[in-house]
């Protein structure tokens, strides 16, 4: 495992990987740490700030934030995957056709690509979801299908660059497949360059998430997700600190683990 | 004649990561005003470490180990940045393999000249536009005030290669080190480039420290020959002897392959 | 010079065309035909609002005749009329325009005034402590959420320490203020929106202009430069950082749709009446012709300012502008 060992001394893949480790654990054990339900309505006890019974206080309906955070982990964590899974699927598919046939059917690829880049992202996957109605699988769904322009041309670079190569030209001669040869031995040789886009997608899509249910075009309450949690803070700003602070800060955190991830893996890459 | 140049037991290592990679190894050689002296040797032998020495171009991660470089009477190894801004260009000018990379490529060649004469000429700007027609007519570069506003993607590589050597005898310096200017030019752009050189030396009396692992250039243009191997020089002689009656195995075998490859 | 820019402006008639087609694709998910997902979640989806959808796309009519039509409404910019309050949605776009235009301005020179000199003098003192330090805040810059930025300054800036204004671009007593007050006002109101807007990008342009640097500086010319006795800080200037402006050229130019859909975000958290808003109001009421109207226009200003970074790049890189 000698490649392994660069890895271990990366700072910032290291520091990364462990604040995403820890995402992972808090989103999967989210029922077993939480104390609280986190539709649990509690009129007694709104707005309070943090104490050792609301490790990060409630907001104005009573419900324990830290639960809520926990179970907004989830959500969070959940889009991220499928929303970048999707991109993933997509944008190796195009980016191998392209690569792999040229001519004709790669400018036509490649000119899509542009296209879609014409289009403010932000802007398009609101119309799209204000169209279609918010729902997580919608907010999924469009995140992924608008951010696969990237893979696409990495996929297509390295794909480009390995046509040519005499272990191909040896699998042509044996009368492999272009199917075969595509799936078995070209995208394979891609997933080293994916994973850095991958990771990055990763934060980039929590991002978008938790915007959206920020202007309340997400995650709809009651299901609690870091963006829409921030929706009180605003009308709640100066009174519940917390109800900024926690939120934001998890989504910060999150975003910068994966970056710093993303950064550490680009980096190995780049000294191997 | 007195020595230009004179160097003694100069070491020079890289630096990566703690480790230390021997560039030179305790190099001893001197080359008197006027002359031509050229290094020659395989790829990695060290003549580029020993040129950017010299002119006191080396990279951060070099570092000169011990010895001292006397180039008209001071040891310039010694000298700080300050010191060193009056040596470079002023005193010893340097031109490099790769003439189009050399020169920047958003000003015009006249922009480079016209900058370089006025960082140490006192001139307004009619006189150093003069000037740099002059140093253009100098590496016979025809028509000059129409050249001064091209810029070097637009020129080949033999026109960018004459525009270097007129930069670097911009600011008049007595020695000149050409690290394989030729290497990437055509054979009869690249000979016309040495007879420039060649003729600079009598017109100018300049003293030129000539780089190239072909050996085949060298009688053309150089007094003096030096050969280098993984960072030792390991003979020093006048040409035609070292050509004649080389003193050292791989002086020999270095001649030889030479001649095998001008035979074909 | 003149090829490559009418092969740039050649590839604009497709991209249009593009543009479109997809947006035609979009109006046909909205719910005209019977989806059978309507729940009680949506009570906006009403039989009225199909109406007026069909009425506006003429969506009973055959494809063709709805592509044809609509892409003759776009090129007279022609978005039909808001389903809010029926004013043309063109209208209502021209007059918010100006305000999101100056805002991401004035955030374009903020990001080049601090970012590019931020990137520069890091690249020169690789290693330092300045280095690492400003490497370290740009990488949380780049992670920082634009609206939890917004929100903790909302919260410090205005409603604690109450320095600056947190909503509207003016004062309740605006009309009464002279002339110079009313700068200020208005310059006090921008301030947060533009430094929020500001804050990715800075990050951004710091560091492309920090690996342009390192880049050129170990360049050949540079260090021919540096040989012919140029002083190094004429080296830095006159040779590194001529050429390592160029690209921030291009990256300026690809990063106007980021900031043209981040102007939603600070524009509806600060209540700024500009385009961004005005997208997010016609999304909260499913004003599908504003929605539309402003994706398209979205569109456009990101292909125009494509268009404005290639021109400049030609006219200011000498490899393309005296090409053969």
């Amino acid at each position: 495992m000698n490649f392994l060992k660069p890895l271990r001394k990366n700072k910032l893949f290291l520091s990364g990987s462990a604040i995403v480790l820890f995402l992972i654990l808090c989103a999967c054990f989210a029922p077993f740490i939480a104390r609280f339900s986190p539709d649990a309505i509690d009129v007694d006890n709104i707005l309070m700030a943090p104490s050792l019974k609301h490790l990060m206080g409630t907001d104005s309906l009573g419900r324990d934030l830290f639960s809520r955070m926990l179970f907004g982990a989830r959500i969070s964590l959940e889009v991220g995957f499928i929303a970048v899974g999707i991109s993933l699927i997509i944008g190796m598919l195009l980016g191998a056709i392209a690569g792999f046939y040229g001519g004709f059917i790669d400018s036509l690829i490649m000119r899509f690509v542009d296209l879609m880049l014409c289009f403010p992202a932000f802007f398009l996957i609101l119309s799209v979801v204000a169209i279609l109605e918010p729902s997580i699988l919608n907010i999924m769904v469009i995140i992924g299908l608008t951010s696969w322009m990237g893979v696409t041309r990495i996929v297509r670079a390295q794909i480009l660059s390995l046509k040519e190569r005499e272990f191909i030209q040896a699998e042509r001669i044996i009368g492999s497949s272009d199917l075969r040869i595509i799936v078995r031995h070209l995208l394979p040789n891609t997933f080293g360059p994916i994973l850095v886009t991958a990771v990055l997608g990763m934060a980039s899509a929590i991002l978008i998430e938790s915007s959206l249910s920020f202007l309340g075009i997400g995650v709809q309450p009651p299901t609690p997700s870091w963006g829409n949690i921030l929706i009180e803070a605003k009308s709640t700003l100066g009174i519940a600190w917390w109800l900024t602070v926690y939120p934001g800060l998890a989504i910060f955190i999150t975003i910068l683990g994966y970056n710093m991830l993303g950064e550490g893996l680009r980096n190995w890459q780049k000294y191997e | 004649m007195n020595e230009i140049l004179k160097i003694e037991g100069l070491s020079v290592s890289y630096f990566n990561r703690e480790k230390a990679i021997p560039a030179l190894r305790r190099i001893n050689l001197s080359i008197k005003e006027g002359k031509v002296l050229s290094i020659v040797g395989e790829s990695g032998c060290g003549k580029t470490t020993l040129a950017m020495s010299i002119a006191r171009l080396l990279p951060v991660n070099a570092e000169i180990l011990e010895g001292s470089i006397i180039f008209n009477g001071q040891d310039i190894c010694r000298m700080s940045e300050k010191e060193l801004e009056d040596i470079r260009g002023k005193q010893i000018g340097y031109i490099f393999q790769d003439p189009t990379a050399a020169l920047n490529p958003v000003l015009s060649i006249g922009a480079q000249l016209i900058e370089t004469i006025r960082n140490s000429l006192r001139l307004d700007k009619r006189q150093a536009h003069l000037e740099a027609c002059r140093l253009l007519e100098l590496v016979n570069i025809p028509d000059p005030t129409n050249y001064l506003k091209f810029y070097p993607h637009q020129l080949s590589g033999g026109l960018n290669q004459r525009v270097m050597i007129a930069l670097a005898l911009a600011s008049k310096p007595k020695l000149l080190i050409a690290d394989e200017p030729t290497s990437n030019l055509d054979v009869t752009i690249g000979a016309a480039i040495l007879q420039l050189l060649l003729d600079l030396k009598v017109k100018l009396g300049l003293s030129i420290i000539f780089i190239t692992h072909d050996l085949s250039l060298v009688s053309f243009l150089a007094d003096e020959t030096a050969v280098m191997l993984q960072g030792q020089l390991i003979e020093i002689q006048e040409t035609q002897r070292l050509f004649n009656q080389p003193r050292e195995m791989y002086t020999r075998e270095l001649l030889n392959s030479s001649k095998f490859a001008s035979l074909i | 010079m003149i090829s490559y820019l009418i092969k740039r402006i050649f590839i604009l008639i497709p991209l249009f065309f593009g543009i479109i087609l997809i947006s035609f694709l979009v109006i046909h998910l909205a719910p005209g035909k019977p989806t059978g997902i309507q729940t009680d979640l949506n009570p906006k989806v009403s039989m009225e609002v199909r109406k007026r959808l069909e009425k506006l796309y003429g969506l009973d009519k055959p494809l063709i005749v709805q592509f044809k039509d609509w892409s003759f409404r776009l090129i007279r910019f022609d978005f039909g009329s808001s389903f809010i309050d029926d004013r043309p949605v063109w209208d209502k776009i021209k007059e918010r325009m100006p305000i999101t235009i100056l805002i991401n301005l004035l955030s374009l020179l903020l990001i080049l005034i601090i970012g590019i000199p931020l990137g520069v003098k890091s690249a020169l003192k690789q290693g330092s402590l300045f280095d690492k330090t400003s490497s370290s805040v740009v990488f949380l810059g780049f992670a920082m959420p634009t609206f939890w930025l917004a929100l903790l300054l909302m919260g410090l800036l205005g409603v604690h320490l109450r320095i600056l204004p947190i909503s509207g671009i003016k004062s309740i007593d605006f009309e009464f203020l002279n002339t110079g007050s009313k700068i200020v006002d208005i310059a006090r109101h921008l301030a947060l929106p533009v430094f929020v807007s500001a804050f990715g990008g800075l990050a951004g342009i710091s560091r492309y202009m920090h690996q342009g640097m390192l880049e050129v500086i170990n360049s050949d010319y540079c260090t021919a430069a540096f040989a012919r006795g140029l002083p190094k800080n004429q080296v830095i200037y006159n040779h590194a950082l001529r050429n390592a402006l160029i690209p921030i050229i291009t990256i300026l130019g690809l990063s106007i749709p980021g900031l043209i859909g981040g102007s939603v975000i600070f524009e509806t958290i600060f209540a700024i009446p500009g385009m961004g808003r005005l997208f997010f109001e016609g999304v909260m009421a499913r004003d599908y012709p504003m929605i539309m109207g402003l994706l398209v226009l979205g569109s456009i200003f990101t292909l125009l300012g494509n268009l404005l970074a290639d021109i400049a790049y030609a006219w200011v890189d000498p490899r393309i502008r005296y090409s053969k």
